[in-house]
């Protein structure tokens, strides 16, 4: 996600002994020496340090993640619904999903890149219908023989979907089709006129922009899939910290830490921190879960925690100067604690970890 | 997926040219070329070959410093070695949209040794036409793998010195002079093997081999000597981590005395696949022998090289 509402902070970091080594040993052999480990500096601008994240994530500040970028607007925009021999058997557009009486459900995305480098997760409201009702009101019959679905987007990306994945697979909520987001039409880089999400699997697998949904007799192997990306995508329980960011430098006194856990296919249950290398644990507080929704609507499954994320905040006292690592761990309802090593993460499986921040007090 | 910063992709090295070979000109016992050069290279547009996502937001910027010989080994027969030693300045300049205000960006800067080229080059004909074998040595002096390893999640932000595998490519580097006019021309293709020997860095990364090409045409005029090049290499396979490209560029060669020379060279990568697409320029101070106007019988006289008294 972006951020907004910020505290400020000035972090400007480099490697000074190694720098100094270097300068120091400006000739001669001992530059060689110098030289040869390398010398690597890093300078970063001033962060911001959140207070607390939104429990809904503004459009404007909703994070953004698409393989060709987003395609020009096109008012005409359709998507047509094919067979297995590419015979049409409906379609619909803008106006007719303005015409339907939709709901609305809260529903997190993350992206399956999501690492604690790129925190891209978020939490909104989508207006739209279970695709299967979209379906039957435009009097659609999957395809008996259909197995999987190629969806495509107007940017020409496709990925595939299981056609169990209409109503919901291994007890996930149904896929849905949304054409609002947070009350507003759904932005253009988020997929309008409509996009798909599909409860339980990371983003590759929530298309937008589609311009055709082919219900095929073949497992479908998508654009990131065949790049070695997982072909399941199915949400791995994770926790972020998304404020401040590692490496950061601050006064002396109180740092709130601030993130998220989420598990896209169970319920988190706890956040925990460790100070001390993982000796003793503290619970972090939770400030959003899905009990909290006040989301409008009438179907109860759009409250269900497995698909809405967790946040929570730690205050953590920091009095004397030096260099501290904070861990997170987060524990979901199956009793699976997430490990604090991210590098076990298979990344085209998605992160599976806790993360650990370095904070340096001044 | 996503932005990630790429784990193979800003070489520093980009600029600079793929190869260590001198051209088809192979010296002999007693003549050389060093260079002391400078190339600087900007680019604003990559695609990350891991997953073929151009990152926005990204900028990179290298620089690399290098020292370069080539040297004649044998009297009687034309064999010749070259050498490139280059130190590596990379920055990549990034956009965060997670931790930063918009339009803000933060920097990471690595400074290393880069990849050492040594060539191995004789010659077929070297009458009028010239027609020379090469083999050439890619050695790595860096590891990859300790590149930005102490700032976290910072650490893919670093720019990589080069790919860190050991290479070795064999060249024919053909060139001759256009009769009656100061036109020469000069080029080559060669078969560069990716060993997939890594110095430094445990990937999983598997490049493919390729085809390394190079001409150039230039003309002389007293001191001056300007030149037209193109390089690039072509892969036999095609996937989604090994560089290729295609580079235009053009130099200028100054004799300022004897064989005292300052060079200066601009690029611009016209194609690239796996790799930044930028552009590159630098300068160099180079000293060569035998010079224009050199007369080594001269030189014995004035130095009293070969005379009666050194038998004494």
């Amino acid at each position: 996600m972006s951020r907004s509402d910020p505290q400020r902070v000035h972090v400007v970091l480099f490697d000074r002994r190694k720098f100094l080594k270097l300068a120091a040993a400006a000739g001669g052999v001992a530059a060689a020496q110098a030289l040869l480990p390398g010398c690597d500096v890093l300078v970063l601008p001033e962060v911001q340090l959140l207070d607390q994240l939104p429990d809904i994530v503004p459009n404007e500040d909703f994070y953004v993640q698409s393989a060709f970028g987003t395609p020009d607007e096109n008012p005409d925009h359709t998507c047509v619904l094919v067979d297995d021999d590419g015979n049409s058997l409906g379609s619909f557009d803008q106006a007719f999903v303005d015409g339907l009486t939709a709901r609305v459900r809260e529903h997190t995305l993350q992206c399956i890149g999501a690492n604690p480098r790129f925190l891209f997760i978020g939490n909104a409201l989508w207006t739209g219908l279970p695709f299967r009702e979209v379906l039957d009101l435009l009097g659609v019959v999957v395809p008996a023989g259909a197995t999987w679905m190629r969806i495509t987007g107007a940017d020409e990306y496709a990925t595939g979907l299981p056609i169990s994945d209409i109503d919901g697979t291994d007890g996930r909520d149904p896929m849905w089709l949304v054409w609002l987001m947070n009350g507003e039409p759904l932005p253009r880089r988020h997929g309008a006129p409509f996009r798909f999400l599909v409860p339980g699997r990371y983003g590759t697998k929530n298309p937008k922009w589609p311009t055709e949904v082919a219900f095929v007799n073949e497992e479908f192997i998508g654009h990131w899939e065949s790049r070695g990306w997982s072909q399941e995508a199915t949400y791995q329980t994770n926790g972020l910290i998304l404020s401040p960011p590692t490496m950061a430098e601050v006064g002396p006194g109180s740092v709130r830490i601030v993130g998220s856990a989420f598990s896209g296919h169970v319920a988190i249950d706890d956040v925990e921190v460790t100070t001390d290398g993982g000796d003793t644990w503290q619970p972090a507080e939770i400030t959003y879960t899905s009990t909290d929704s006040e989301t409008p609507g009438d179907d109860t499954d759009v409250h269900d925690n497995r698909h809405i994320w967790t946040t929570w905040r730690y205050d953590w006292q920091l009095d004397e100067p030096g260099e501290y690592i904070i861990q997170i761990r987060v524990t979901d309802e199956t009793g699976h604690v997430t490990d604090l090593d991210p590098a076990g993460t298979d990344r085209f499986n998605g992160y599976n970890a806790g993360m650990e921040i370095h904070v340096t007090v001044s | 997926m996503t932005r990630l910063l790429p784990a193979v992709v800003l070489l520093v090295a980009l600029g600079a040219p793929a190869s260590a070979s001198a051209g088809a000109w192979t010296k002999s016992l007693g003549e050389y070329y060093t260079k002391v050069g400078a190339d600087y290279y900007v680019a604003a547009r990559y695609v990350d070959p891991t997953t073929g996502e151009e990152l926005e937001g990204l900028g990179f910027f290298g620089q690399q410093y290098s020292l370069y010989a080539e040297v004649g080994l044998l009297p009687m027969w034309p064999l010749q070695v070259s050498a490139q030693l280059p130190l590596t300045i990379g920055t990549t300049s990034f956009e965060d949209e997670t931790n930063f205000e918009e339009g803000e960006r933060g920097r990471a800067t690595g400074t290393r040794l880069g990849d050492l080229r040594v060539s191995v080059q004789t010659s077929i004909l070297r009458e009028g036409f010239q027609l020379a074998p090469a083999f050439e040595l890619k050695l790595p002096l860096y590891a990859n793998g300790r590149v930005g390893r102490e700032f976290g999640i910072w650490k893919e932000a670093f720019p990589l010195p080069g790919d860190g595998q050991v290479d070795l490519t064999g060249w024919l580097l053909l060139g001759g002079a256009l009769p009656g006019t100061p036109i020469f021309m000069q080029g080559g293709a060669g078969y560069r093997h990716r060993t997939e020997a890594f110095i430094g860095w445990d990937t999983d990364l598997a490049f493919v081999d390729g085809l390394p090409f190079t001409f150039t045409m230039g003309v002389g005029g007293g001191p001056f000597l300007g030149m037209l090049q193109v390089d690039g290499i072509k892969n036999f396979v095609e996937d989604d981590v090994t560089r290729q490209y295609l580079t235009v560029g053009g130099a200028v060669f100054i004799t300022v005395f004897k064989g005292l020379a300052i060079e200066a060279r601009v690029a611009g990568d016209v194609w690239a696949d796996n790799a930044a697409q930028g552009i590159s320029f630098g300068a160099g101070i180079s000293w060569r022998m035998p010079y224009p106007g050199y007369d080594p019988e001269a030189r014995k006289e004035a130095t009293g090289e070969g005379s009666d008294a050194d038998a004494g």
